[in-house]
């Protein structure tokens, strides 16, 4: 079954410099060539580690940062070329989670002006609590959180509203940057049924960056890893659950071992 | 990191800070009023002269004595708030826009614009401010707008220095992105993100720094650069006293005390409002009372 | 052969909202040899109890704290002065953010030496040895290069190990680990955890693990204590708990872990809603979620009663 291709990625690659001294310069290659797509209605995980490059190539697609080389093309056209009006539609159609609930937010804003600010810029009309509201609702969180602050917020109610704010602007992509990481286990099951959900329902592709397997096996269609700056293994989900092939997959797979022991000693609870 | 959650019934606030801040409050709400209501409370005209009295300790025909030509010094002092105040204020809201604009301008943009703000700044900075003062003087000459003028030239760098660190550190933070991602354009960005972030140790600065503005408008006139005898302003009066010093030392001593009244509350109110604004740093500090188990 | 004994330990927050009770009567001990895993969700208190143990309550703008902390004969909390000696020597604690509890303007071995001699008074070439011991012992190769480092220029887990290598310095009894496999990868999350298993064995000390992630506590606890805001919902040995819990909270936290591939659940029993905060000192603190909740349950707070077999349960109506 395939789907058009929303987003390519083709040979991306990008370098950091850290001046070290006054005459010396490290090269900190965090992306090398990397390339990958991610077709409407996907779900594609970018596994790795810290280090791995992951964030930058998202930040890449989110046009947060200019690649050295290599392209991100949405629709067949390269994002870097786009002027004014179509790099609105393309921020427009891929929006973003980011890792930690409880920076990605104005710590002076009230949710309701968080989630509605996509939509000052992306439609007209005026009418942002009731949107607001709406919005809420769709991630399960009721009308009075709309006039709070974030402080007054948990872990994982600000990353519902992360999510709420991303589907403001009714993006055909979400990228989400290590959604889960900063939040308890007993939240991160939550958000994982409200992704799917979402998943379902209005049928968004993501592209999901994380180091956490357990996310993965729930969410992700396609698994893409990195290791140091460049993709050790593509596969689909099933594929690579049963049997990863590369080594450093195999490592990652075999360093959550903790759940067999809870599993061993529930046998059927 | 501490939450809040099982809470059973309202409380109250660490009294502290806000004790410092009504404090100061109260200081600076009493000075207001008394420099408005000047012409009604003022017991004489502060210009007017009367030889015959001169000199004349406080007691009975002046409530806190008489300078060297007659004049009430109660009256001056009332009439001397008026442009401390207004002197000081009007400094402050102008030096707040400038070094706001142009830190604000430096720190997002970064690059060649701020390298050219910033030593811009730099130069300003490294002049003595009282050599500075003179500088301008002599080439605009002394009075009220142009001691405005230069008082903002001689404290505009640092506010935009201040704000340019703030707006550097917010610029970094992971809701500027996000508010990219959502459409957001730089202006946006940072009437919406950046500034209202970053306003609260500026308004802070911005209070305390009335006290030093008001002492370098006390020391200019003092000096005879800013206000013109026979304008009442605390400076001015201190430089008439200064001769008088062994003799009618209530002539130092009352213009003195008042600009140190000034200057404290405003300076508790900016302390207070640092507090109010940002509780949770003070808590760190040790400020709020623990209680060691019972001790 | 018991080394630490808490009773009763409450610490109270006043915040404009009101009284937080973060700690709301825990009592837990711990057995030399043995490590204690205390596990919860984030507010539960665990990490307030870690530093209430360690009397840095008041530190942190605690208001109020109750309670006694019993370590080779003396209570603690009695006063401040008797943390003395104890306090980052014979028991010290590993904080929850590694990154951030470590002070960036200095070397690790400016660090760790700084313990060494306040502590254990060594020579300046005496610490230089220890350090490099320490930083072995943690499993840093090229302890010399490290040691000259800034901890910006160094790796999560090598922080990590650095901050358990402080921990380590003067020889303590007991460690208390908070969260200390929260901010790391997978692949250096089970290094760090084996690693203190490890420590924890060759040099005979306690450990207290605090992590809100069952299976990190499933794998490396020999007894578990689950708190739900401030309190002990159930105590005992971890394989046990585990396999049969009594308390209804322990049971959702379990079932988290049921089925990983397909997310379904019941979640009404868990986490993270500030909503339902109008908390009194009465009722059990669970009622509001307990899928067991009895009348009885929203009026009286449960004690923590003994169980057979070195077990505590809080809870009107556990699962028997």
């Amino acid at each position: 079954m395939e789907h058009r291709a929303l987003i390519q990625v083709e040979n991306l690659t990008k370098t950091f410099i850290l001046r070290k001294g006054i005459m010396q310069k490290d090269y900190i290659p965090a992306v090398k060539n990397v390339s990958f797509s991610l077709a409407e209605g996907e779900t594609l995980a970018l596994i790795g580690e810290s280090g791995s490059g992951k964030t930058t190539v998202a930040k890449m697609i989110l046009s947060l940062l200019e690649p050295d080389s290599g392209e991100v093309t949405f629709k067949g056209e390269v994002i870097s070329n786009f002027n004014g009006t179509k790099m609105r539609a393309y921020r427009k159609a891929v929006q973003a989670v980011f890792q930690d609930p409880h920076s990605s937010m104005n710590p002076r804003m009230r949710i309701r002006d968080i989630v509605s600010e996509p939509l000052r810029y992306f439609r007209n009309g005026t009418d942002y609590h009731e949107r607001a509201v709406q919005l809420l609702q769709t991630v399960g969180l009721s009308e009075d959180y709309a006039l709070r602050f974030p402080h007054q917020l948990s872990g994982g109610q600000k990353q519902r509203i992360a999510i709420a704010r991303a589907l403001a602007a009714e993006p055909e992509v979400i990228v989400l940057d290590e959604p889960l990481s900063a939040l308890d286990i007993t939240v991160q099951s939550q958000i994982i049924s409200l992704l799917l959900d979402l998943k379902s329902r209005l049928g968004v592709s993501y592209l999901l960056i994380t180091h956490d397997l357990r996310v993965m096996r729930a969410v992700a269609d396609k698994v893409a890893v990195m290791y140091k700056g460049s993709i050790v293994e593509m596969a689909h989900r099933a594929d690579f659950v049963s049997g990863p092939a590369h080594p450093y997959s195999r490592s990652l797979l075999d360093a959550v071992p903790q759940i067999e022991c809870l599993r061993k000693i529930q046998g059927s609870l | 990191m501490l939450q809040d959650k099982y809470v059973s019934r309202p409380g109250k606030t660490c009294p502290y800070g806000t004790r410092v801040f009504w404090t100061g409050a109260v200081i600076v709400v009493i000075l207001i009023i008394m420099s408005l209501l000047a012409p009604f409370i003022s017991p004489a005209d502060p210009l007017d002269q009367n030889l015959s009295a001169s000199l004349l300790g406080p007691g009975a025909g002046s409530y806190l004595g008489t300078d060297s030509l007659g004049r009430d010094v109660f009256s001056r002092i009332i009439y001397g708030s008026r442009i401390s105040l207004s002197v000081g204020i009007t400094v402050l809201a102008l030096t707040l826009v400038l070094g706001t604009i142009l830190g604000t301008a430096a720190g997002y943009f970064g690059g060649v614009i701020d390298s050219i703000i910033m030593r811009v700044a730099d130069v300003f900075m490294s002049f003595p401010p009282l050599v500075l003062a003179l500088i301008a003087m002599a080439f605009i000459g002394p009075g009220l707008v142009n001691l405005i003028i230069i008082l903002v030239i001689m404290r505009w760098s640092q506010f935009a220095r201040l704000v340019r660190g703030q707006v550097m550190a917010i610029r970094s933070e992971v809701y500027v992105d996000a508010a990219r991602v959502s459409g957001a354009r730089a202006l946006g960005i940072i009437a919406r993100h950046i500034l209202p972030n970053c306003m609260s140790p500026i308004i802070v600065a911005g209070t305390m720094s009335i006290g030093a503005i008001i002492i370098d408008e006390t020391a200019l006139s003092f000096l005879g650069l800013g206000i013109q005898a026979p304008e009442p302003s605390w400076g001015v009066m201190l430089a008439d006293a200064k001769n008088y010093i062994t003799i009618a030392p209530w002539l130092v001593i009352f213009p003195g005390l008042a600009v140190v009244i000034t200057v404290v509350g405003f300076n508790l109110l900016g302390d207070g409002l640092g507090y109010l604004l940002n509780p949770k740093q003070y808590e760190r500090a040790g400020v709020g009372r623990g209680d060691f188990k019972g001790q | 052969m018991e080394i630490l004994k808490v009773n009763n330990l409450r610490t109270y927050f006043e915040t404009p909202h009101g009284v937080v009770r973060a700690v709301d009567g825990i009592g837990f001990s711990l057995r030399q040899g043995e490590t204690l895993g205390i596990v919860g969700e984030s507010g539960a208190g665990k990490s307030v109890t870690a530093l209430t143990v360690m009397g840095l309550a008041w530190q942190i703008g605690a208001r109020l704290v109750r309670g006694e902390v019993w370590y080779a004969g003396t209570e603690l909390l009695a006063s401040p002065g008797r943390y003395q000696g104890v306090r980052g020597r014979k028991i010290s604690m590993i904080p929850q953010e590694a990154a951030a509890s470590i002070n960036p303007v200095l070397t690790v071995a400016q660090q760790i030496g700084e313990l060494l001699k306040v502590h254990l008074g060594l020579t300046a070439v005496e610490r230089r040895i220890k350090i490099c011991e320490l930083l072995e012992r943690v499993e840093i190769s090229d302890p010399e290069l490290v040691g000259r480092q800034y901890p910006s220029q160094l790796s999560g887990g090598i922080i990590q190990r650095v901050l358990l290598a402080m921990a380590l310095s003067c020889g303590p009894d007991i460690i208390i680990a908070d969260e200390p496999a929260s901010s790391l990868d997978v692949s250096v999350q089970s290094e760090i955890l084996k690693l203190l298993d490890y420590t924890k064995k060759n040099s005979g000390l306690a450990l207290v693990l605090i992590a809100h992630d069952l299976a990190v506590i499933c794998n490396n606890s020999d007894r578990i204590m689950v708190m739900f805001q401030g309190c002990v919902m159930e105590s005992g040995p971890t394989k046990i708990v585990l396999s049969s819990p009594l308390h209804p909270y322990t049971v959702s936290l379990l079932s988290l872990y049921r089925n990983l591939d397909q997310v379904t659940g019941d979640y009404s029993g868990l986490a993270g809603s500030l909503s339902n905060s109008s908390r009194d000192n009465t009722g059990c603190r669970y009622a509001p979620r307990c899928s067991r909740v009895t009348g009885n349950c929203l009026h009286t707070r449960p004690e923590p009663a003994e169980v057979s077999g070195d077990r505590v349960v809080a809870c009107h109506n556990p699962i028997v």
